[in-house]
């Protein structure tokens, strides 16, 4: 009897173990059908100082919003267009993603993206700046949400440059005088070992994109639309030439650049700057946070000023944006309540404190903690004129372009005109294929 | 009726064989023959590999021949694997001929010679990277320091330069397969035949060419193949420590294919022609590899 009732009892409890797991099942089951997974690629989640601060988003996000799940992935700049490329033929893109304006292009030629109008408000969307909004527009309708916004301009030394009594250059020929100023040999070894200024001269985007600044300050457009709305370039003008000979000059002719500087990249630069051997950097604001993030010494001791204007004073509004990829309107909305929390004003504000990178939020950026930043100062006052990239197909050949012509000067493979001509060459070829479209 | 078994049983072997042998073909399949096959089909047309697909013929394959640029990258990539596969044979040979003789602490250095080819290719092109740099590199330092130079060279960003230095690298990285590979044909060798050589008066040029070349040719051939079509279309070292540059002076086919993909106009037809003349090549280097050797054996 004993037996039959030990029995019974094990069965009982064996049952309602049984039962009791189909019930937590059920529930677990119910409660993931409660949440949304997104997920979405990030470059800056791999920097610093951004990659903590956007991961610490991540989280607080997650935790206020259980019915939502964000998960991210990271993905180097460099590769972020060969990545996306990969994902989209396997039909395995994310719920969004992160990127710059030639993402966008990417994305948009694939068909990939869905319109930005049609998950966000159209109050929501007038609260951004118009000039960090208006190159995420493809025939008429808007795509990308401005992440931050990334002036071009100069990093310099506020310190150093006080120190030897000299003042903020405003003309080409000035900043070729204080850039011979500060270049120097600080220990009296007999040899230079501190110089005016770090040239990002490899062969990519990174460099490329700062020499870009260079020749739309001397009057350069890369390619616009004549009356006819043919696609014309200025590269190989005279223009180009004058911008690509002032530029090499500064390593070829006046020395200010510390040596080789066809083998130096982004990082590389702010290396460069940060163990005291170079005293500017042309970039965009985002590297006062590498910087500081690298040498927090130097906090206080930076300052930014617009490139040097020449024919006219522009910056490309510049920055990153988020672009949805999902089709799923229960994932879109869900990417949009995140994007929205990243993009509130005072975790815009924070972001801007601790990387330099600026807000596109108009009430975020009119916020004194943000137009009061010292090293700011001459991002901001360059964004007064913002230069819009052209929508050519091919667009994304320019870099090359343009890094390899400074290149093949830098190295003393080509003279200026021949490698301006070569680069108007390449530039004609990009007009004449999108005329014949 | 026995016939008629003999035929069924034929039919089971057959199909049994099949079943051992499907595997091996789907897998060879997934991984082999449709990507090979894709980039084939890939370079006839003008695509985005997503929604553009516009058949182009040969257009691609005639830009591809009328286009200076692939001239002047395979020309680099031919200097680039001569000089790194026949470093790469030299310093293969001479280690694993010294490594197989019997001295003082051989097992520590056939570790320490084996080294640079157990770090990943990434981390190999990146330290040399930071040697080589012009501002803070070791290597300048040390050459300031001995008096060889008075101020900074950048060794990667000189036109002459960056190439030398980058098969540097390179026959670094990979000489430890080839002196392993011949290593071990080394020790296949029977030692009768060393015997029977000395008993013959040969000396030791005469035992090399009569006894050891002979016997590690098979290694050295299969090698020989291996290290060749490796080092043409090899790509991440030379895009770590260069990019292709200065300029185009390190600019091999492969970068270039990469370049035309990823960083130009995202020409994948374009790009995918250019792998497929760059197969067609390697599958010409090991056919004449192949004949050389049966003639040789003839």
């Amino acid at each position: 009897m004993r037996k039959v009732r030990n029995k019974f009892t094990a069965s009982l409890l064996a049952g309602s173990v049984i039962l009791s797991g189909f019930g937590a099942m059920g529930a677990a089951a119910e409660e993931n059908a409660e949440v949304t997974e997104v997920k979405y690629l990030s470059t800056t989640i791999l920097e610093t100082p951004e990659g903590d601060f956007e991961q610490e988003m991540i989280d607080k996000f997650n935790e206020a919003h259980p019915n939502i799940h964000v998960t991210v992935e990271g993905v180097p700049a460099g590769d972020l267009n060969a990545k996306l490329v990969a994902l989209a033929t396997s039909d395995d893109l994310p719920a969004f993603v992160m990127g710059s304006e030639t993402t966008m292009t990417a994305l948009y030629d694939m068909d990939m993206l869905a319109s930005a109008e049609d998950v966000f408000d159209a109050d929501y969307l007038e609260g951004f700046v118009e000039d960090n909004i208006a190159s995420y527009y493809r025939d008429g309708k808007l795509y990308g949400i401005p992440y931050f916004g990334g002036a071009q301009g100069i990093v310099y030394r506020k310190d150093v440059m006080e120190e030897l009594g000299l003042e903020v250059p405003t003309t080409w020929d000035e900043f070729v005088e204080v850039l011979q100023a500060m270049t120097r040999d600080t220990d009296g070894d007999g040899t230079i070992d501190n110089w005016g200024i770090a040239i990002v001269g490899t062969r990519n985007g990174s460099g490329a994109t700062r020499f870009q600044p260079i020749i739309h300050n001397f009057g350069c457009d890369e390619f616009y639309q004549d009356e006819d709305g043919m696609w014309q370039t200025d590269i190989g003008s005279e223009k180009y030439t004058a911008a690509l000979k002032a530029f090499t000059d500064l390593n070829n002719e006046y020395g200010v650049v510390p040596p080789g500087v066809v083998e130096v990249g982004y990082p590389e630069a702010v290396a460069l700057l940060t163990s005291n051997q170079a005293n500017m950097l042309i970039t965009g604001s985002n590297a006062i946070g590498a910087i500081i993030a690298q040498a927090p010494e130097l906090k206080g001791k930076l300052a930014s000023m617009p490139n040097i204007p020449v024919e006219r004073s522009v910056s490309a509004a510049g920055g990153f944006a988020f672009f949805i990829t999902t089709k799923d309107e229960e994932e879109q909305a869900a990417a949009a309540e995140f994007i929205k929390y990243f993009l509130e004003d005072e975790n815009e504000i924070d972001f801007a404190e601790l990387t330099g990178r600026i807000p596109i939020r108009k009430e975020a950026r009119a916020n004194e903690r943000v137009s009061s930043m010292p090293e700011l100062e001459g991002f901001l006052s360059a964004l007064e004129n913002v230069w819009i990239p052209p929508t050519i197909p091919g667009y994304n050949e320019i870099e090359d372009i343009l890094s390899e012509s400074y290149q093949a000067v830098f190295t003393g493979t080509m003279s200026v005109e021949e490698a301006s001509a070569i680069a108007g060459e390449r530039a004609q070829g990009i007009c004449d294929a999108a005329n014949n479209e | 009726m026995a016939g008629s078994r003999s035929f069924r049983q034929r039919l089971v072997d057959t199909g049994t064989t099949g079943l051992f042998i499907l595997p091996c073909v789907i897998t060879l399949s997934l991984l082999l023959i449709y990507p090979f096959a894709y980039g084939f089909y890939v370079a006839f047309f003008k695509t985005n590999l997503v929604n553009k697909w516009t058949f182009v013929g040969l257009d691609n394959f005639v830009k591809a021949f009328t286009d200076s640029k692939m001239y002047s990258a395979l020309w680099v990539t031919v200097k680039f694997t001569i000089v790194v596969v026949a470093l790469h044979f030299l310093l293969g040979i001479v280690f694993a001929l010294l490594l197989n003789k019997d001295i003082a602490g051989r097992t520590f250095f056939r570790v320490l010679l084996v080294l640079p080819w157990l770090f990943p290719e990434v981390v190999i092109a990146n330290l040399w990277k930071w040697i080589f740099n012009a501002s803070s590199g070791i290597f300048n330092s040390a050459l300031q320091a001995l008096g060889f130079i008075n101020e900074p060279m950048s060794w990667l960003g000189s036109m002459t330069l960056a190439l030398p230095c980058v098969i540097f690298v390179c026959v670094w990285k990979g000489y430890p397969l080839v002196m392993i590979q011949m290593l071990a044909g080394l020790q296949s060798i029977p030692t009768d035949r060393y015997e029977v050589a000395k008993l013959d008066g040969a000396n030791k040029w005469q035992i090399f060419r009569y006894v050891t070349f002979p016997g590690l040719k098979p290694t050295l051939m299969v090698t020989l193949i291996l290290d060749t079509v490796w080092w043409f279309k090899h790509v991440t070292m030379i895009f770590v420590l260069t990019s292709g540059g200065p300029v185009n002076a390190t600019t091999t086919i492969s970068i270039e294919i990469y370049k035309q993909a990823f960083e130009y106009s995202n020409a994948y037809g374009y790009s995918a022609a250019l792998a497929v003349i760059v197969f067609a090549i390697c599958v010409l280097i090991s056919l004449v590899q192949r004949r050389l050797l049966r003639e040789d054996d003839k």
